[in-house]
This record gives C-alpha cells, sequence and structure tokens, in this order.
C-alpha cells in the first residue's frame, strides 16, 4: 500500500468526499465544449477537485509534502463554501422561508464540504502533534474565512 | 514548504497568489 498505514483511512475519507463532490458538481453542470457559452464557476470545481483527487492523497502522505496538501485541500473548502454561498444568495429559493434556507440552498452541501477540513487538520496533526505554532489553528482558518470571502466580495462588487 | 511559508518573501507571494485569485474569481463568477 502506498498510503502509511496510520494515514491510510484519513486520506481515503478525505478521497471519497472529493470524488464524490466532484460527481456531484459534474451532474449539477457538467462543464460545457469549447465554444458554448460557459460560467467560470462550471470549470472551477471541476479542475479543482480533479487536483484533490489525483494529487493531494499524494501531497499528504508525505512530511515534506503534508503543508501543501493540507492547504490545497483548506483553501479549496474555503472557496468552495464561499462560491456555493454566493449561488445561493444570488439564486434564493422561492418562497424564501426558514426552513427553505436550510433545505433547499446549498447550506447541506457546505456542511459536507467543511468536514474536508478537519479530516486535514487530524493529518496535519498526525506529522506534526504539536501543531505549527499559530499557524493552522481553528482560529487562524476562522480568520482566513473571514479574508478569503471579503476578497471575493472585493472582486465581485468593486471590479464589475 | 514550511520554511518558505515562515520566510517573508514565500509569505508575501503565497498571499499576493491567493488574494489576486479570490479577486478574479468575485469578477469572473457571476451566477
Amino acid at each position: 500500500m502506498i498510503f502509511k498505514k496510520e494515514l491510510r483511512k484519513l486520506i481515503i475519507e478525505l478521497w471519497l468526499l472529493s470524488l464524490g463532490g466532484w460527481l456531484l458538481h459534474y451532474r449539477v453542470h457538467p462543464i460545457p465544449l469549447p465554444g458554448s457559452p460557459h460560467n467560470p464557476a462550471d470549470f472551477l470545481p471541476f479542475t479543482w477537485d480533479l487536483v484533490a483527487i489525483l494529487a493531494v492523497p499524494f501531497l499528504l502522505n508525505y512530511r515534506r509534502t503534508v503543508i501543501v496538501g493540507y492547504l490545497i485541500n483548506g483553501i479549496g473548502v474555503i472557496i468552495g463554501a464561499v462560491a456555493m454561498a454566493s449561488f445561493s444568495i444570488a439564486k434564493p429559493p422561492q418562497p424564501l422561508h426558514l426552513s427553505s434556507i436550510f433545505l433547499a440552498t446549498t447550506f447541506p452541501l457546505i456542511l459536507i464540504l467543511n468536514a474536508k477540513l478537519f479530516i486535514g487538520q487530524i493529518v496535519l496533526l498526525n506529522f506534526y502533534p504539536q501543531g505549527l505554532g499559530r499557524v493552522f489553528t481553528p482560529f487562524w482558518w476562522f480568520r482566513h474565512y473571514v479574508y478569503i470571502s471579503v476578497a471575493f466580495a472585493i472582486g465581485h462588487f468593486i471590479w464589475r | 514548504m514550511k520554511h518558505f511559508m515562515r520566510g517573508r518573501v514565500g509569505w508575501w507571494i503565497l498571499h499576493a497568489c491567493v488574494i489576486a485569485f479570490m479577486l478574479f474569481l468575485g469578477h469572473a463568477i457571476r451566477f
């Protein structure tokens, strides 16, 4: 087996989540053929998830590359959550009430996506049991959630 | 990678790339 024994189950779990997300995206919006009108949002999950399926499991397996895999995984989660939330805000379900906000938006998918963040954290703690100081803590991730959302919002509303 | 991120130049390169990418995504993604 290529993967380290203590990481095998975690990496397979992460891989299954990525594969499921990739197939789910492909079902919701297949990437368009060249020449047809398209939205960049259709290409982003396709290519990012392809990296998450093919490269991230191997990057997470070695001490030299674990941080690269961890960052690709974590930033992918944040970008996915921000992009899916912006989709639900742009196209809210009709009629809009409390149950449709929780069930008919992308909210459940964002919750599933966030599981990847925690699995990545366990893999990192396997290599660095004491953590890495002030980076990659839960508060660090929370701050970066906010920063990345702000950068996305500036691009959306100011750069038109 | 750990040293790259701890270093001042690496830190700025990484952050500039992520910020530029997010600005571009916010600009490009229109639902």
